[in-house]
């Protein structure tokens, strides 16, 4: 980085080519960094610059500026990478140029200037990584140092030799108590010393870069001074050209690090590298010994009642708007670092240029946090090693954090032959046996290096990252907070323990750690949020918002409106205020953030929410008028405009106001469909068929296909469902009749207006509020007369076979309609659905494939579970249950299990990243949903099927032999055997391809990069010879009953579950939870009849479940007459085929002498007119579980294929 | 349906159309990266009408994902566009661009995106007809063998300079609070809107013309440059 050298050659050089010039053009690129961060723009430098004439060029320290004939004057500095390039002169450059050096405009230029007298003279300032700023200060050219950022900046030793003197140094350094590198770099103390002058000034004056400021004798701060003051002016005379700096300077030798003879001065001194206020520091250990206390030292002292004090003072120091730069300033460095690592990356992302690759490059980005394993200082290493293994050492880091495992291991195992039980070494060598894929070696080896090297924090530090990468957090804190016990300054095992904290959700802990890191570092915006959003998370909201206020308490001037991350800190801030419940306050507070908040949206809608909530209701109307003039199509506006007017749909007095205000809204657009559609909700009568029909009408002249989707919702009104269908039929008896008589013009028009209506009637036939399949048929084969190569058309036949039951032949149609254009993926993603409807698992699996990356490992499959195909998993699996495979169909459930967990973890790298990226609303809302995400019925379906399977296992555990699949239906005892053998062919087949596969791509890698592991068991068979199924149930139970408690079956499941498992109390909190659901659910009367009878029969229970059960469950009260409860419960229901069967099934269950009775019974309810297709199934699986005769089960069937001849349940084969 | 700023609980919907309408899929984490880095540029489309149980959510039947080019190669901030979809069963809705317009509003707003660019398949006519011809894309070149199959990308792109009120929405000495909003709206979705689209785009073009205060002339030198 430029320091005080370089910045004073770069006014030297425009001295010589533009000071007495005047600039004719300025060109400018618009960047909200460089120019955006220090409040100025591109246009305003530019049209400051324009035209005028250049009197001067000057600096202090590493700010330089040019004086201009009138202010303002640009003040500039070059942060990490800029540069001033002189189109007609390269020599500028302080090292050698590349040779990309002739392009002009340079790369990464913000602005151009060209000189009036001598047009070939051209300026360009140039930064790739945007740390450098370019402000005008609107200032005298006389007091530009004492002015604002100037002013805030210690002196210059070249400019300031006055005041920089020994006894200023004296005082300065003993004022303070931190390394004093430290205090050399901060700009706010001295001007123009950076990183390697700080280093050289050290190395001249013999001195400990890491020692304590206030630790100095008077000869040594005499040495310290006349160093500084020595090398600036060297550096400066040599004109920053390191070629004619001193032989005997570090500096001419610390970049020779890595390479053959680097690493040590001409005289053999060696050079080591540590981090000295987060900056590597490089040092010479035989001249610069410490002579006073260290940094690190003393750590006992940030703890405990001083921290607090130590934030505040901190804050508030933080007035210095330089030293808050610098700090900024070092963040981006390490975050453009990392940008860079992951660069390569994204280049092949643009080459190959497939959105699943580049998904995966930007995934690297989110986990850029680098390994943090901290270089152990060698001096307080417990197994000092030898210097050659020290730098191997080193080399092992570097090779793990660069993911070059294999070298890394050798270096590792080079070590390890010289110093076999050194644990440092053993600890770096678990942690990249890890990261290959061997985690019990990595563990074994880990537990090795701890029992070498108790006291290290690299081991204990390593131990946590195996646990983590085991997803075993509390064990991994564990590790951290030893490793922590040891090095407590260590920012990273800090930051690893606090992000594992969020994680767990102990935000107790997360408080205390994020407190603690902000002690060490509280000039970073970041770390005030972070403890901000610690407090929020852990409910305490007052906190939360102090710690806010506290950071932009200490701003001293507003940054600018283009501070993104201050823009949603503000916005953060205030929705802390409202969630508190103070929405005055909340509205006070974003009427202040209001006009500059770049989240426009979002402001917009608070400000109307507040307004409506505090009843201000014509400034709520405005609000929501000018949100619905940006979006149209959000019915929480509508909702808030119509509460800000006073209207209340659910009075019909309201209705022509309401419908005066949509009809607005519609004239308005042309193209708006929500105040078009929304009047069907609430209109009711003749007003709702006027209505209807003009919306119908509209739609169906437009021939809008997703006219029925859209307005379907309307038919849980039966009047609104028979309006509609009697307007439907309508049009299509208007177009029938006069068809032909239309002019030739408007045929087009009137055809796509009878299709869309045959389309309509096709949908409202097929829908099951409104289902007459044959009239369904009817309507779209009319259609298919038409056009029988359309695939919606097609797609609605095979729907409407699939509500007929007849899923094979839902199966054909689709795949008909798929063929009519492979290209579609939704048809061919239906298609795969309706195929494994009718069981085809590999014919669904080939169809998948036509669109899947069939090169993943693990073949369509494989890339399946890689992109979290839930739907596909968990039809796969309910189609191998229904064939009675349960090892697949549990593999697959359990793979949708498998994907939650992961998308659970998902969050942990935001911990971090949403800090960087200052969007902290969107992260709560992440963490929020992360804590409820098993609620989603993507996991509720998965889960119940497992638990079904887990019971059927537990009550029957010769399913899970896969060779008895089907067992119940084939007695035959010949097939069986021939079915066995067929099997265990069949796996030899498997496993001898397995051992081919295996060997063919044992470097077979997944979707992300890594390597997969061979799945040890792809059919399940593991899963379901489990000898405890109802154990493993919970596995599934326990989410599904915690998170969608309001689930019916979940809580019936539960009960068989917990009944099974002996755990009555369990079983009757189930009970009572269906109760609350739905008292009258016909599992339930069979459960607590059987519950009832069950816990009758125990004596021996432990008194405190039997007084439990005595209190509580008093469904059924003890001693009843089952029989007769049952027969009334019967009566009560007897419209009802569920309860009816449930009935039938529960004087079974009391008097199996009944099952003739109730044989017939059931077979009789066939004749029902209200029985669905579903109630028949249900009664036909009851008496599977009678064991009744094939006779009975026979005549049943039969009788059912006869009430649903489409059915393909009940047909023979 | 309504429009509306994607959250993080309507990914697995999101993620579900995607893998059922398109070629391209994500794994979550991918969604998340976007949700959390701009959560305001995404959008979806939500079936609120749908008859569905309390407690469940929302059905996505539409969604386009976006996102910020991080280091944009010619130096100008400027937005893309990841994903777009919608279900086939809620076509001709005019999702998509409702959906792209509120996104595009928000690169301009939050991001000071100059333009927003993204890729299509040459094939995808339906697509090519709503970027081109509703939006206003155009065509900057075509990327070979863009796609995993090896289908060649056109990589279209639109200046965003057109979305902006009249006023510059940061106008100084504008104090009256939310003055700026009635003026922010897109501006090209009103109107007659009869006639073929054809016409349509002739009309938006026309529009998409910087004018009006607030604008120095730093901000055309800045847009010539984005084009060089």
């Amino acid at each position: 980085m430029p320091e005080l050298a370089e910045v004073a050659r770069i006014v030297n050089f425009l001295n010589k080519h533009a000071v007495g010039k005047t600039i004719a053009t300025v060109k400018t690129q618009e960047d909200d960094i460089v120019y955006g961060k220090v409040g100025t723009s591109a246009s305003a430098f530019q049209k400051a610059m324009s035209g005028k004439k250049i009197i001067g060029a000057r600096t202090q320290g590493k700010y330089f500026w040019l004086e201009m004939e009138s202010p303002p004057h640009p003040l500039m500095h070059f942060g990490m990478s800029g540069w001033m390039k002189f189109k007609n002169d390269e020599s500028a450059y302080y090292r050698p140029t590349k040779p990309e050096g002739d392009e002009w405009p340079p790369r990464f230029w913000k602005f151009v200037l060209q000189m009036k007298e001598d047009p070939d003279v051209e300026v360009a300032f140039v930064d790739a990584r945007r740390l450098g700023r370019i402000r005008l200060v609107d200032a005298k050219a006389e007091d530009m140092r004492k002015t604002t950022p100037l002013k805030e900046n210690g002196p210059d030793p070249i400019l300031d030799p006055d005041v920089l003197t020994v006894d200023w140094l004296t005082k300065k350094l003993r004022s303070k108590k931190v390394p004093v590198k430290a205090l050399l770099l901060d700009q706010a103390n001295i001007s123009g010393i950076g990183n390697w002058m700080g280093d050289e000034v050290m190395y001249q004056a013999r001195l400990h870069p890491e020692q304590y400021s206030n630790t100095f004798s008077d000869a040594q701060v005499k040495q310290l001074h006349d160093a500084m003051m020595l090398v600036c002016k060297v550096a400066v005379e040599a004109n920053a050209d390191s070629d004619k700096f001193p032989e005997d300077w570090l500096m001419k030798h610390r970049w020779g690090k890595g390479k053959k003879d680097g690493g040590r001065l001409p005289n053999g001194a060696k050079i080591t590298f540590l981090k000295v206020g987060g900056r590597t520091s490089a040092v010479v250990p035989s001249v610069q010994k410490k002579t006073g206390a260290v940094a690190g030292d003393t750590s006992e002292s940030a703890n405990g009642a001083e921290e607090e004090e130590e934030i505040k003072h901190n804050g508030g120091k933080r007035k210095n708007k330089t030293v808050q730069e610098e700090a900024e300033e070092g963040e981006k460095a390490k975050e453009d670092k990392e940008d860079e690592k992951s660069a390569p990356k994204k280049q092949k992302k643009v080459i190959n240029g497939t959105a699943t690759k580049g998904g995966k490059a930007t995934i690297e980005q989110v986990e850029t946090e680098d390994t943090g394993i901290e270089r152990r200082n060698t001096a307080v290493t417990m197994q000092p090693l030898g210097s050659k293994e020290n730098s191997l050492f080193r080399s092992v880091v570097k090779f793990y954090e660069s993911k070059q495992y294999k070298r890394g291991l050798k270096a590792a195992d080079q070590i390890l032959r010289k110093n076999p039980n050194h644990g440092d070494t053993q600890a770096m060598k678990a942690l990249i046996l890890n990261s290959q894929g061997q985690s019990d070696e990595a563990f074994a080896l880990a537990k090795v290096a701890l029992k070498n090297d108790m006291k290290s924090h690299v081991c204990w530090h390593v131990y946590g990252l195996l646990y983590r990468s085991q997803k075993n957090y509390e064990e991994a804190a564990k590790a951290y907070k030893f490793a922590l016990r040891i090095e407590p300054d260590s920012q990273n095992i800090l930051r690893d323990l606090a992000l594992l904290q969020c994680q767990m959700r102990d935000f107790q802990g997360y408080i205390q750690s994020r407190r603690q890191m902000l002690t060490t570092r509280a000039t970073v915006r970041q770390n005030w949020t972070a403890l901000a959003v610690a407090y929020h998370l852990a409910g305490n909201l007052a906190s939360a918002e102090d710690i806010l206020n506290r950071y932009e308490g200490s701003l001293k001037q507003p940054p600018p409106k283009t501070d993104l991350e201050h823009s949603e800190a503000v916005l953060y801030k205030n929705t802390i205020i409202a969630e508190s419940g103070d929405i005055e306050r909340a509205l006070g507070h974003l009427n202040e953030i209001y006009k500059n908040n770049l989240d426009r949206t979002a402001v917009m809608e608070l400000k109307a929410k507040y307004l409506l909530q505090l009843g201000r209701n014509e400034d709520a109307e405005k609000a929501y008028r000018a949100l619905l003039d940006r979006n149209s199509e959000f019915r929480a506006y509508f909702y808030g405009l119509e509460q800000a007017l006073g209207l209340d749909r659910s009075e019909d007095s309201s209705h022509e106001a309401l419908l005066a205000l949509y009809n607005s809204f519609a004239e308005k657009n042309d193209r708006a469909d929500a105040a078009r559609r929304i009047p069907l909700d609430f209109l009711t009568g003749d007003a709702f068929k006027t209505a209807a029909d003009t919306y119908l009408r509209r739609m169906l002249g437009k021939g809008v296909p997703s006219t029925f989707p859209n307005i379907k919702a309307l038919y849980a009104n039966p009047a609104k469902k028979a309006a509609i269908e009697a307007l439907a039929l309508e049009y299509a008896s208007e177009k029938s009749m006069n068809g032909s008589s239309h002019a030739k013009v408007n045929h087009e028009t009137s055809d796509r207006f009878e299709d869309a209506v045959l389309y309509f009637l096709a949908q409202h036939y097929d829908y099951h509020l409104s289902r007459d399949p044959e009239k369904a048929m009817e309507y779209i084969n009319r259609l298919l007369e038409k056009n029988p190569k359309s695939v919606d058309y097609n797609q609605i036949k095979a729907r409407i076979y699939k509500h007929y039951g007849n899923v094979k032949k839902a199966a054909e149609t689709i795949n008909h309609a798929r063929e009519l254009d492979l290209k579609d993926r939704y048809i061919n993603t239906k298609c795969a659905k309706y195929q494994l409807r009718n069981n085809e698992n590999d014919i669904a699996l080939d169809t998948m494939s036509k669109f899947t990356r069939n090169e993943t490992a693990g073949g369509p499959l494989g890339d399946l579970h890689d992109m979290q195909c839930m739907w596909y998993l968990t039809e796969d699996g309910a189609a191998y249950l229904r064939k009675g495979d349960l090892g697949l169909a549990l593999k697959r459930f359990t793979a949708v299990s498998d994907i939650f967990d992961i998308w659970y973890d998902d969050q942990f790298d935001f911990h971090s990243f949403s800090l960087r990226k200052g969007q902290i609303r969107a992260y709560i809302d992440m963490v929020r949903w992360e804590d409820h995400l098993r609620d989603h019925p993507f996991f509720t379906r998965a889960a119940i099927s497992a638990v079904k399977i887990y019971l059927m296992l537990a009550d029957d555990p010769e399913l899970a032999d896969p060779s008895k699949a089907d067992a119940s239906d084939k007695q035959n005892s010949v097939e069986r055997k021939k079915a066995q053998k067929k099997a265990k062919k069949e796996q030899e087949k498997v496993e001898a391809e397995k051992k081919t596969a295996a060997a063919k791509k044992a470097n077979a890698t997944g979707a992300d990069g890594e390597t997969k592991k061979e799945d040890p068991d792809p059919n399940g068979l593991q899963l379901v010879q489990t000898k405890e199924p109802l154990e493993a149930s919970l596995k599934f139970l326990t989410p599904l009953l915690d998170f969608s408690p309001q689930n019916l079956e979940a809580q019936h499941l539960g009960f068989e579950v917990h009944f099974r498992r002996k755990k009555y109390l369990l079983a009757l909190r189930c009970l009572l939870a269906a109760q609350n659901i739905s008292a009258e659910s016909p599992k339930l009367h069979e459960q607590s009849t059987r519950f009832r009878k069950a816990v009758d029969e125990l004596k021996d229970l432990p008194s405190q479940v039997s007084e439990v059960l005595k209190a509580k469950f008093d469904m059924i009260p003890a001693g009843s007459n089952l029989q007769k409860r049952n027969a009334e419960w019967q009566k009560k229901h007897s419209e009802s085929a569920d309860h009816l069967i449930s009935a039938y099934h529960v004087k079974y269950l009391l008097d199996n002498s009944s099952k003739a009775q109730g044989e017939s019974e059931m077979q009789k309810l066939l004749d029902s007119p209200s029985i669905t297709r579903s109630e028949a199934t249900r009664g036909m699986e009851y008496l599977k579980e009678w064991k009744s005769d094939e006779k009975v089960k026979k005549a049943y069937v039969e009788a059912a294929a006869k009430k649903w001849p489409e059915a393909s349940i009940f047909q023979k084969d | 349906m309504d429009i509306r700023v994607l959250r993080p609980s309507d990914i697995p919907h999101v993620q579900l159309a995607n893998i059922t309408n398109l070629p391209e899929n994500y794994f979550c984490k991918y969604y998340l990266y976007h949700a959390m880095s701009w959560p305001q540029l995404s959008y979806v489309a939500v079936d609120v009408s749908r008859p569905t149980p309390p407690h469940s959510p929302p059905k996505i039947v539409g969604y386009v994902l976006a996102k910020m080019e991080e280091e944009p190669l010619d130096g100008v901030q400027h937005g893309h566009i990841t994903s777009l979809s919608v279900m086939r069963t809620h076509r001709r809705l005019g999702l998509a661009e409702k959906l792209m317009r509120q996104s595009q509003l928000a690169m301009l707003e939050t991001f000071s995106a100059h333009y927003v660019s993204l890729h299509v398949r040459v094939s995808n006519v339906a697509a090519l007809r709503l970027y081109r011809d509703t939006l206003g894309f155009t065509n900057e070149k075509t990327e070979k063998a863009y796609y995993a199959d090896g289908e060649d990308a056109f990589s279209m792109r639109m200046e965003l300079s057109g979305l902006k009120d009249k006023d510059g929405g940061e106008g100084d000495g504008d104090e009256e609070m939310g003055g700026m909003e009635g003026e922010r709206t897109l501006g090209v979705d009103e109107g007659e809107g009869v006639g073929s689209e054809g016409a349509e785009k002739e009309r938006e073009r026309k529009r998409r013309v910087k004018v009006g205060r607030g604008l120095g002339v730093g901000d055309l030198v800045e847009r010539n440059e984005a084009g060089a």
